[in-house]
C-alpha cells in the first residue's frame, strides 16, 4: 500500500502549480483502481455484513445494555454504574470468579501438558497409528454433548463406575487413608469435588491442542535431532533441548486458546449440573451465571456488565501472557547475539 | 517477517476468541425459522413426557376438525422460561404459551400478553368456570389467561416401603413431628440407601405450606416477605435434624438427583415420602413399579392448624402480544379449555380442569390414578385457605437462593443460623432492588 501511495503523495506538493494534464492523469489512476477495487469490495461485503450487524452490532449493544435496567420483556433504563457496583456485592458473582479461575488455571495446563504427552507418543511411524490418533481425538467431539451429562452421572454418580472400581479393587479404604476421602461419596454431588469432575473432563479432550502438536513434531528438522544425538544427547535430553524449544510457539498458542476456550467454557456445567452451577455453586462457571442473569433472572444489564468484566480479564490474561512469553518461547528466526 | 506474520495470527485468534463471549448475551435472540401468518401455528408448554404425549394427542385433535397445523414445543420447566424470555426478547414469541402464577403479573405489566376481553364469550366461553378462577388471569381489570386447572399440595408416599418398614399409610392429620418420626423410623427399618423422605430442605412449596399453617406467607400483597429469618432457620433445622437422624436423603444425595419424576425416591422404591402437586399423582401412579397414595402436607403441631393447602390455578394459557395469529391462538386456547373432545385428551394431568362440562365429561372415563387425584382434590373443597397474592417478579432468583443457602447448610459451609440470615438478607435486597 505504501508504494502504491508515493505518487500521489509526491503530487499534492505542486498540484496548484502543476499542469491540468497531470491532475488530469492522477484523477484517472485513481478512478482506474477504484474500478479495480470494485470486485474486491463486492466480494468482502457478505463478510463486512456479517461483522458489522452480527459482530460489531451486537457487540456496541451490549456496552449499552451493561449501563441499562433491562429485562428483557420492557425497554431498557439508563442506570449508570448500578450493575458494575450490583456485581461485587453479589456473592454467586464472586462464587463465579472463584470457580472459572480455579477451573483455568487447573485445567488449561493439565490438558496442554495431556495432549503433547500424547501427541509425543502417537507421533512415530506405526501400523494404524491414524486409528490411534482419531481414537483420541474423539473425546474432545463429545464434550458439549447432552449425553457427557449422562455419562457423567454413570461415572462420578455415588453409585456409578468410579466408585465401583474404587470398592472392587478395594482402594476406596487407600483413598479414604490418604485423602480423607469416604467410600461411596457422590463426586458430582460434593461441593468439594464436583468442579474436579469438570477438570476431568477439560483435560480429556485434548484432541485439537493434540493435532497441533502433532502437525509441530513433523516439522521439527531431523538433522537437528540426529546431530544431538551424535552429540551424545540422550532421549530425554533431546526432548527438552530440541523438541521442547521448536514445539514452544505451539505450547504458547495453545496455552492461549484452551485458556480462552475455559474462560467461556459453558455446556460443561450447564449439562453437569442441570443448568444450576450447583452444588452450593461449586460449578458456577462465569457463563453459566451470565446465562443464568440474563435469562432466567432477566437481567440483560447485569449479564451484559458481566460479558464484558470477561472481556477485560481474558484480554488482561491473555496479555500478560505474551509479556511472559519472550522468556520461553523461541521463534526459528531468533539470532541471539552475545 | 515469519516472526510478525505468527504474532498478527495469534492476535487475530486471540481477538476473535475474546469477542466471543460479548455475542453469546445476544447471539441467543435470532432464530426466525417458524415465523408467519398461515402457517403453522406455535404452542409452547413446559411439561412431563406424559403431559407432553397428552397434549399432543389433542392439539392434533384439534387439527384434524380445524385443518390448521399446530407445531408443539414442549420444554421442561426451567428451559420453558429460559426459551421464553429468548424469544420474546427476540420478538419471536410462540402463538400460544403456557403461563404460571408466579410469572404472570411480570409478563402482563412488560406488556408481552394479549388481553383476551375481545374473544370473551366467542370463542372464550368464560362462564363456564368459576369467576374467582377467570379473576384471577385479570389485571387492571383486562383478562390476559385462562386457567386451564387447578391443584394443590400433595405428599406422595410409597406403599411397599411404608409396609417393607412395617408402617400404615398415615392419615391427613399428621403434623410435622410425627412425620420426622415416621421418616426416622423408616429410615431405620428399611435396607441402607431407603430413606423416610425426599429432602425438601430447598424447596420453597413445602416451606410455603408450613408458613401458611403458621398464619403467614410467602409474600405480601405489596411483594414483600411476609416472614422472617427466624421461620428459615426454624425450616432448616427441621431438615437438618431429619438428615442426621437419617430420616431423609442428605444434602449429597439430592444435589445429585436431576430432580426429573423418575429419579426421585417414590417413583425408584427407594423413598417413602415425597411433596409434590396434585396433578402429577397419575404421573406418580404411572412411572412407579408400586402402590402410590397421596396424603396432604403434614400440618402444624398446635391444635386447630390450619392445614396451609389452597387451591392453584395450576396452568394459564395465554397469548403472547407477539402472536402471528391470535384468531387461531384463541380458537386452540378455547378447545384446550373448553371444548370436551379436545381438552378430555389432557385428562387431569394439568389439574382439575376447570371448566365444569370438560369434568363432567371426564368422570365416567377416569382411570384409577385420576379418580385418586380427582378425589383428593375435591375432598379439599371447602377445607383450602384463601389463594396468595402473586409473587413478585424476583420470585425466581429469590428461590434460586434459598436452595443455594440450604446447600450451604446442607454441606457444612455455613451454620444453620448464619445461612438463614443470609438468605433473608438476600431475598430482601432483591425485592428492593
Amino acid at each position: 500500500m505504501t508504494v502504491t501511495r508515493t505518487p500521489e503523495v509526491a503530487g499534492d506538493g505542486p498540484r496548484a502549480a502543476a499542469p491540468a494534464e497531470a491532475r488530469a492523469r492522477a484523477a484517472r489512476v485513481r478512478r482506474a483502481r477504484r474500478r479495480a477495487n470494485r470486485p474486491v469490495l463486492l466480494f468482502l461485503a457478505p463478510w463486512f455484513v456479517g461483522l458489522f450487524g452480527l459482530t460489531a452490532g451486537p457487540i456496541v449493544a451490549s456496552l449499552y445494555f451493561s449501563f441499562t435496567d433491562y429485562n428483557l420483556l420492557g425497554s431498557p433504563s439508563w442506570s449508570g454504574l448500578d450493575n458494575y457496583q450490583g456485581l461485587f456485592n453479589d456473592i454467586h458473582y464472586r462464587n463465579s470468579l472463584r470457580v472459572t479461575f480455579i477451573y483455568v488455571v487447573v485445567s488449561v495446563p493439565l490438558a496442554t501438558l495431556a495432549a503433547l504427552l500424547v501427541a509425543v507418543m502417537l507421533s512415530g511411524k506405526r501400523r494404524g497409528i491414524g486409528v490411534y490418533r482419531a481414537t483420541y481425538y474423539l473425546p474432545s467431539l463429545l464434550g458439549g454433548s447432552v449425553a457427557i451429562a449422562v455419562l457423567w452421572r454413570q461415572i462420578f454418580g455415588a453409585e456409578g463406575l468410579v466408585n465401583q472400581v474404587l470398592s472392587l479393587t478395594r482402594l476406596d479404604g487407600v483413598v479414604e487413608a490418604v485423602f480423607g476421602i469416604e467410600p461411596g461419596i457422590s463426586w458430582i454431588g460434593n461441593p468439594d469435588h464436583a468442579l474436579n469432575t469438570l477438570i476431568v473432563l477439560n483435560i480429556w479432550q485434548f484432541g485439537a491442542p493434540m493435532v497441533i502438536f502433532l502437525a509441530g513434531l513433523k516439522q521439527i528438522p531431523q538433522d537437528l535431532m540426529e546431530s544431538a544425538e551424535v552429540d551424545g544427547a540422550s532421549r530425554a535430553q533431546r526432548f527438552v533441548r530440541v523438541t521442547l524449544p521448536l514445539l514452544s510457539p505451539l505450547v504458547f498458542f495453545n496455552l492461549v486458546l484452551g485458556m480462552i476456550g475455559a474462560f467461556k467454557a459453558f455446556t460443561p456445567a450447564y449439562v453437569v449440573s442441570n443448568g444450576r452451577g450447583g452444588p452450593a455453586d461449586s460449578t458456577l462457571f462465569y457463563t453459566l451465571y451470565l446465562f443464568a442473569t440474563a435469562f432466567r433472572f432477566r437481567d440483560m444489564g447485569a449479564a451484559s456488565a458481566m460479558a464484558w468484566i470477561m472481556l477485560v480479564i481474558i484480554a488482561i490474561f491473555t496479555a500478560g501472557m505474551f509479556l511472559t512469553a519472550r522468556y520461553w518461547v523461541y521463534y526459528g528466526d531468533q539470532v541471539k547475539l552475545k | 517477517m515469519r516472526r510478525i506474520r505468527r504474532r498478527k495470527l495469534l492476535g487475530g485468534a486471540v481477538l476473535l476468541g475474546a469477542g466471543a463471549p460479548l455475542l453469546s448475551t445476544l447471539a441467543a435472540c435470532g432464530d426466525d425459522e417458524n415465523g408467519g401468518g398461515g402457517g403453522s401455528l406455535r404452542f409452547a408448554w413446559w411439561g412431563n413426557p406424559d403431559r407432553d404425549e397428552r397434549t399432543v394427542n389433542a392439539v392434533t385433535k384439534w387439527s384434524e376438525a380445524s385443518g390448521r397445523e399446530v407445531g408443539t414445543e414442549p420444554a421442561n420447566w426451567q428451559d420453558y422460561w429460559d426459551a421464553m424470555t429468548t424469544q420474546l426478547a427476540g420478538n419471536n414469541p410462540p402463538d400460544l404459551m403456557q403461563q404460571d402464577y408466579q410469572y404472570l403479573k411480570e409478563y402482563v405489566n412488560n406488556g408481552a400478553l394479549l388481553a383476551l376481553d375481545d374473544y370473551v364469550p366467542d370463542p372464550l366461553a368464560t362462564d363456564q368456570v368459576p369467576a374467582d378462577t377467570i379473576d384471577s388471569g385479570r389485571f387492571d381489570g383486562a383478562l390476559y389467561a385462562i386457567s386451564m386447572g387447578y391443584n394443590t399440595f400433595a405428599l406422595m408416599s410409597n406403599h411397599r416401603v411404608l409396609a417393607d418398614a412395617g408402617e400404615e399409610p398415615p392419615g391427613d392429620d399428621l403434623t410435622w413431628s410425627e412425620f420426622f418420626e415416621l421418616a426416622v423410623r423408616i429410615g431405620e427399618n428399611t435396607p441402607d440407601g431407603v430413606y423416610g423422605s425426599e429432602n425438601a430442605m430447598n424447596a420453597m412449596e413445602p416451606f410455603e405450606c408450613w408458613l401458611r399453617q403458621k398464619g403467614k406467607e410467602l409474600y405480601t400483597a405489596d411483594g414483600q416477605l411476609a416472614y422472617d429469618a427466624a421461620d428459615v432457620q426454624e425450616w432448616f433445622q427441621y431438615w437438618m435434624d431429619m438428615i442426621e437422624a437419617g430420616g431423609c436423603f442428605t444434602t449429597e444425595q439430592d444435589a445429585e438427583g436431576t430432580g426429573a419424576l423418575e429419579d426421585r425416591g417414590v417413583v425408584t422404591g427407594d423413598g417413602a415420602f415425597d411433596f409434590h402437586w396434585s396433578n402429577v399423582i397419575a404421573a406418580f401412579v404411572d412411572l412407579s413399579q408400586d402402590e402410590v397414595g397421596v396424603h396432604q402436607y403434614p400440618r402444624g403441631d398446635a391444635a386447630g392448624s390450619a392445614n396451609g393447602q389452597y387451591y392453584k390455578a395450576s396452568m394459564y394459557l395465554a397469548i403472547p402480544a407477539g402472536s402471528s395469529d391470535p384468531d387461531a391462538a384463541a380458537d386452540l386456547m378455547s378447545a384446550l379449555i373448553f371444548d370436551p373432545e379436545v381438552a378430555g385428551e389432557l385428562g387431569f394431568e394439568r389439574g382439575v380442569p376447570a371448566a365444569a362440562p370438560v369434568r363432567e365429561a371426564l368422570e365416567p372415563t377416569l382411570s384409577d390414578a385420576e379418580r385418586i387425584s380427582l378425589d383428593f382434590v375435591e375432598s379439599l373443597d371447602g377445607v383450602v385457605g384463601p389463594v396468595p397474592p402473586p409473587p413478585p417478579g424476583a420470585h425466581a432468583q429469590i428461590y434460586e437462593q434459598f436452595t443455594f443457602y440450604s446447600e450451604e447448610a446442607g454441606f457444612g459451609n455455613l451454620s444453620v443460623a448464619d445461612a438463614a440470615n443470609q438468605f433473608y438478607d438476600e431475598a430482601s435486597r432483591l425485592l428492593e432492588a
